[in-house]
């Protein structure tokens, strides 16, 4: 039978509950234990729920008599406000009968707390209000019987608790936990809650009384439960009591008895975490002379057990610690103020440094130094908040001086406990140990951050100290961790005029040259986060040459090492861009370099591609141009070398070997071509170079130079073996748009055409044919510009081949990302190149109705990217261009656009009225905004559209009434941006359902 | 005056020192005099392990308007980071950092950075927000695994 739902049976009696309830407890089938349990839950909320509960709690079995007290709370909880007084008191007589009578037989915590929060339920849920439920409760404990309420009203708390014995103590102050902890979670929103709450501010006087005779007692166990009930009834006070003084005096008056408890050596670890939490969840807990008193028990008893761990670095200090910290950030404002006064305070600093001095490595065994930091960036922040808030004529604090003084003593231990450790350690330790410890090291020097604002040069200056010391004395790791504190601040550091001459002691001094010797064993730590040094102080490197040569140097040496070479790479690169003049004299023997590491075996393509780059940027620096022709050449024989490979690769038929070359050999090309650009921030000035005036052809158009252009266009000659590959095409890409940014002909400056038979030779089918046609793109924006010259017969190529791909592609759907990037072209027309569709009896004027289809179907595809294309050519093919325009062009627009406006009207509408997506709309509302403000017959097409059947096939959800006012709203708005896309969105809404109408 | 938004700032501020998640950076930057500004962070997040972003740590701005927490705050990647669901001005596009959609005011910026961290790995192909990445992400996934690696070693984690 079991397993169909009718295995188990209703019970008839008493006796089949308690068999019942004894089963749920035995393990069997799930599937069983959840009929079970339903059907104890029905028996639960039964009319004889509460004769069921009674007779059960006489069971044998504690685990009956668990669900007995729980089926009594079950019943409360249900039926409580609904009884009436004689039967609520009645159930209340039992439940405390019943509590007396198994706290008298020895019952296990397990029922008596479940009884407590039975009781606790009652206390909320009975119509009459329960007025000193612990006396109450405490009187029938200590007499042995339950006693009627009015009975225990009479009683004091005081005497009570002298009455009992510790094992009723304990039951009542786990009542009294309990009821503090289950009303805190009642919200006073009710009447009924609001009154339970206010009769807490009474009970508060009983349970004081309890606890603070607790606290006095010698019994240990009643001291430790003690100490749980305190903290429950504070926490219950925080949120509820902000205006209750008078309440919460009753709580604080026992803080001096609980602090007692700290100093006992057996139950200081519970009252450590006690006070702990108080004081960083609710420190206005703790007035003035109570801080006092805890200021003293953290130097008299906390201190000497903190230090003694540190010494002998036992973990059992960490509480300790927690203690001091959290004290330390409670009374932020007396520490930072009164160090000197202040006895605490002192020993607050003082621990804090004392855990810093410790031995042992933070992620590792050193757990308190990681919690220290926190205790510093609540110090550190407070001396800024300070100082920041005060007005500038304000003298500075009295204490700002001694904070300082702190601040840089606390530099130095940060930098001590930064420094890594011996290999023979870190070989030992777990990627937690490593990750901690990193971690430690990011901290502090967020930390230390925070410190600069306040000390400013004075901590460069003593980084820089510590780092020409360390340096004096071989401490490889101690420099490291220094120079890895400089790498965090640089950006304040470089902000500021004033840490030019402090930076000279590093920049100065033998550190590049002897990181730079590989002779000597270094850990290769210090050498990488010297290179990251480079990165970022090349500002400072880029305005002091006389530091270049030792230090891109030791840069170009640090290559060939393994770990160091991509960093290294890396900061070349940007080393040599910036300070490219100061190096040209550096070029030759970098050039030397770069040659012998090609031959190593660290040279990657990353590697290569970067340093490459570098050199090249330093050749833009040469001055006369010719000068920049030997160098140059160099660089490309290396390009050429790789495109040579690849091919004989490709002759191999080892195509990966081709590719790796050919891509390799594309990307340094074009990196060499984007470091001979002339950088952003230097001025051009044509006048002053002496081989270019204006009017005189510039070296660059020289015979001589167009040989080396015919050397950079020879590299693509790789395409023959790698023309199907997408990394190769694009590395060529980028070559070609190098130059396109030019306003001076130079080396990579190639003739447009060179783009145009690029894409030429592409199909639909060409990998990363996306790349192409955005060159394309690029090509003609720069060729728009005031000032540069226009392209039309290129342009009108490239628009010929745009539209054969179009016409192949058939629809934008069949390859979206292509798409994209052909209609992307034909945006690009507007204003200087438009007319070329329009050349009567051209061929490309032959393709354009194609290309006005496939861009119209576009707007209506699910693709994104070229529906927000397609949506931008018509929007601007609508508007009326910017530029005075050729005879006739405009009209034929015109007839364009009356040719197709009704149709475009359609897929507007269609696509707002609900078959778009939301996040679409505003770029829909460009073309539609466009025709609103610019073509008088929009409104008939808009009209016929909003009325069409094309339109009802989407939406059924708008009345004619509601497309009227759409339209009529939408021409009034005259294309108004803002309020145009409101209406829009409130339309398609409406079209969607989303909103009950429109308007 | 404290305003609810520098007061959950500060608060937030505590937290993050508190615990954060490992790798992860997130600091209020400073003004012209040298103060904390609370309403814009500098963060990193680095690339998740076992994914093609490990390894990597990325440079992201947090900019807080007047009405936070009632309304996100904006969060860029500087400089602008390869990734289908990034616009090419370096704003990330996540459902939880829109205020018409998932943003709650109990999101945290610890939250929110490990929520930006599993976007990297996760693309949401439903909200492509630059094209480039996009476009390779759909149509050659190898490719597109090669330059997120090269993103990677351009910027390594420390």
């Amino acid at each position: 039978m079991e397993g169909n739902g009718t295995s188990v049976v209703p019970p008839q009696s008493i006796a089949e509950a308690e068999t019942l309830v004894k089963r749920l407890y035995q393990p069997g089938p799930a599937k069983v234990v959840a009929e079970i349990n339903d059907q104890l839950l029905q028996l639960q909320r039964s009319a004889e729920g509460w004769q069921l509960a009674d007779a059960l709690m006489s069971s044998s079995d504690q685990n009956v008599r668990f669900f007995a007290a729980n089926t009594f709370t079950v019943k409360l909880n249900n039926d409580g406000p609904k009884l009436d007084g004689d039967t609520a008191r009645t159930i209340q007589m039992r439940l405390i009968s019943w509590l007396v009578r198994l706290s008298r037989q020895g019952e296990g915590a397990m029922v008596i707390r479940k009884l407590c929060s039975t009781l606790t339920t009652y206390f909320v849920r009975s119509p009459t209000l329960w007025q000193r439920p612990l006396t109450h409760v405490g009187v029938s404990l200590q007499t042995g019987d339950s006693i009627t309420e009015d009975e225990a009203n009479d009683v004091s708390a005081e005497r009570l608790s002298k009455a009992l014995n510790p094992s009723e103590t304990v039951i009542l102050l786990w009542f009294s936990a309990t009821l503090a902890d289950e009303v805190s979670r009642l919200d006073g929103n009710t009447p009924a809650h609001s009154q339970v709450h206010r009769q807490m501010e009474e009970i508060v006087r009983d349970a004081s009384s309890i606890l603070a005779s607790a606290f006095r007692t010698p019994d240990l166990k009643v001291r430790a439960e003690g100490l749980k009930a305190f903290l429950t009834w504070v926490n219950y006070a925080q949120p509820m009591w902000p205006r209750r003084p008078e309440a919460l005096q009753h709580l604080r008056n026992l803080i001096e008895s609980a602090a007692q408890v700290l100093i006992d050596p057996t139950l200081q670890h519970d009252a450590l975490d006690i006070f702990r939490d108080i004081l960083e969840s609710y420190t206005s807990f703790f007035q003035p002379h109570h801080m006092q008193l805890l200021g003293r028990i953290l130097s008299e008893h906390v201190q000497p057990k903190l230090l003694q761990a540190l010494q002998d670095g036992d973990p059992e200090g960490l509480p300790y610690g927690q203690m001091v910290t959290a004290f330390g950030v409670a009374n932020v404002q007396d520490v930072v103020e009164q160090p000197e006064t202040s006895e605490s305070a002192g020993t607050v600093i003082g621990l804090h440094f004392d855990i810093l001095r410790a031995p042992g490595y933070p992620g590792d065994e050193d757990e308190l130094s990681v919690m220290s930091i926190e205790f510093w960036n609540t110090y550190v922040e407070y001396v800024n908040d300070t100082v920041f808030s005060q007005d500038a004529e304000e003298p500075p604090p009295s204490w700002l001086a001694y904070a300082k003084s702190i601040l840089t003593q606390l530099v130095e231990l940060l930098w001590a406990k930064m420094c890594t450790p011996p290999a023979n350690v870190a070989k030992n330790w777990t990627d937690d140990e490593h990750e901690g410890f990193k971690e430690f090291r990011l901290d502090s020097t967020d930390l230390m951050l925070s410190i600069f604002v306040v000390l400013g040069k004075d901590m460069l200056q003593q980084l820089v100290t510590l780092i020409i010391q360390s340096l004096d004395n071989k401490k490889w790791r101690a420099v490291e961790a220094a120079l890895f504190c400089l790498n965090a601040l640089a950006d304040n550091v470089l902000e500021d005029q004033a840490g030019e001459d402090i930076l000279a002691g590093v920049f100065g001094s033998t550190l590049f040259r002897e990181v730079g010797d590989f002779s000597q064993t270094i850990p290769s730590q210090a050498r990488r986060t010297a290179i990251d040094v480079l990165g970022s102080y090349g500002q400072y490197i880029e305005r002091h040459a006389e530091y270049l040569p030792d230090t891109v140097r030791f840069l170009f040496a640090s290559l060939e090492t393994g770990l160091l070479a991509n960093t290294a790479a890396k900061s070349i690169a940007a080393l040599c861009s910036a300070c490219r003049s100061s190096l040209t004299g550096e070029l030759g023997g970098f050039l030397r370099q770069y040659q012998a590491f090609l031959s190593g075996p660290t040279s990657d393509p990353y590697t290569k591609e970067k340093v490459i780059g570098a050199i090249a940027a330093i050749i833009q620096a040469l001055k006369p141009e010719s000068a920049k022709v030997a160098p140059l050449l160099a660089l490309l024989e290396n390009v050429e070398k790789d495109v040579q490979m690849a091919k004989s690769y490709a002759a191999e038929a080892d195509m990966d070997g081709a590719e790796t070359l050919g891509v390799m050999g594309l990307n340094c090309l074009a990196n060499i071509g984007k470091n001979l650009q002339q950088p952003e921030d230097v001025p051009i000035n044509i006048y002053d170079d002496d081989e270019q005036r204006p009017g005189q052809p510039g070296f660059w158009e020289s015979e001589q130079a167009k040989g080396v252009q015919q050397r950079i266009m020879g590299c693509f000659s790789v395409l023959e073996v790698l023309g199907n590959d997408g990394d190769a095409i694009e590395a060529a890409c980028q070559v070609l748009r190098s130059g396109f940014a030019e306003t001076e002909p130079g080396p990579f400056v190639l003739p447009a055409s060179i783009t145009v038979s690029f894409l030429q030779q592409c199909s639909v089918t060409t990998p990363r044919l996306e790349s192409v046609l955005s060159t394309a793109c690029i090509l003609i924006t720069q060729h728009s510009k005031s000032g540069s010259n226009r392209i039309p017969t290129e342009v009108n190529a490239i628009c010929e081949q745009v539209a054969a791909f179009i016409q192949q592609l058939g629809h934008s759907s069949q390859d979206p990302s292509i798409a994209q990037g052909c209609i992307d072209v034909f945006c690009r027309l507007v204003p200087y190149y438009i007319h070329l569709p329009f050349v009567h009896g051209s061929a490309l004027s032959q393709q354009l109705p194609a290309v006005l289809n496939f861009t119209l179907h576009a707007i209506e595809s699910p693709d994104i990217f070229p529906r927000r294309s397609a949506a931008e050519f018509w929007a601007k093919l609508i508007r009326p261009l910017s530029i005075e325009s050729q005879d006739g062009l405009q009209q034929s627009i015109a007839r364009v656009i009356t040719a197709y406006g009704l149709q475009l009207s359609l897929i507007l509408m269609r696509q707002i009225g609900g078959l778009g997506q939301r996040s679409e709309l505003d770029y829909l509302c460009e073309p539609l905004k466009a025709l609103v403000a610019n073509v008088p017959a929009a409104r008939g097409w808009l009209e016929a559209a909003l009325f069409s059947d094309g339109f009802a096939a989407v939406t059924d959800r708008v009345s004619d009434v509601e497309k009227r006012r759409f339209l009529q709203q939408l021409m009034g708005l005259r294309g108004d941006n803002r309020k145009t896309k409101d209406v829009v969105r409130e339309f398609y809404a409406a079209c969607r359902g989303t909103v009950v109408s429109y308007g | 005056m404290a305003t609810l938004c520098t007061t959950r700032l500060t608060e937030e501020r505590k937290n993050w020192r508190k615990d954060h998640p490992f790798g992860f950076v997130a600091r209020p930057m400073k003004t012209p005099q040298g103060a904390l500004d609370l309403k814009k962070w500098d963060c990193a997040i680095p690339g998740k392990d076992k994914t093609i972003w490990e390894g990597g740590l990325f440079k992201l701005e947090m900019h807080f308007p007047d009405e936070y927490p009632t309304k996100p705050p904006k969060c860029k990647f500087v400089p602008a980071l390869f990734h289908p669901n990034v616009y090419p001005s370096g704003t990330v596009c996540l459902s939880i950092l829109n205020e018409e959609e998932g943003w709650r005011p109990a999101i945290t910026i610890k939250e929110l950075l490990v929520g930006i961290q599993m976007l990297l790995d996760e693309v949401n192909p439903e909200s492509p927000a630059q094209a480039d990445a996009y476009n390779l992400f759909k149509k050659d996934r190898v490719a597109y695994e090669k330059k997120v690696k090269q993103v990677v070693k351009d910027n390594p984690a420390p």
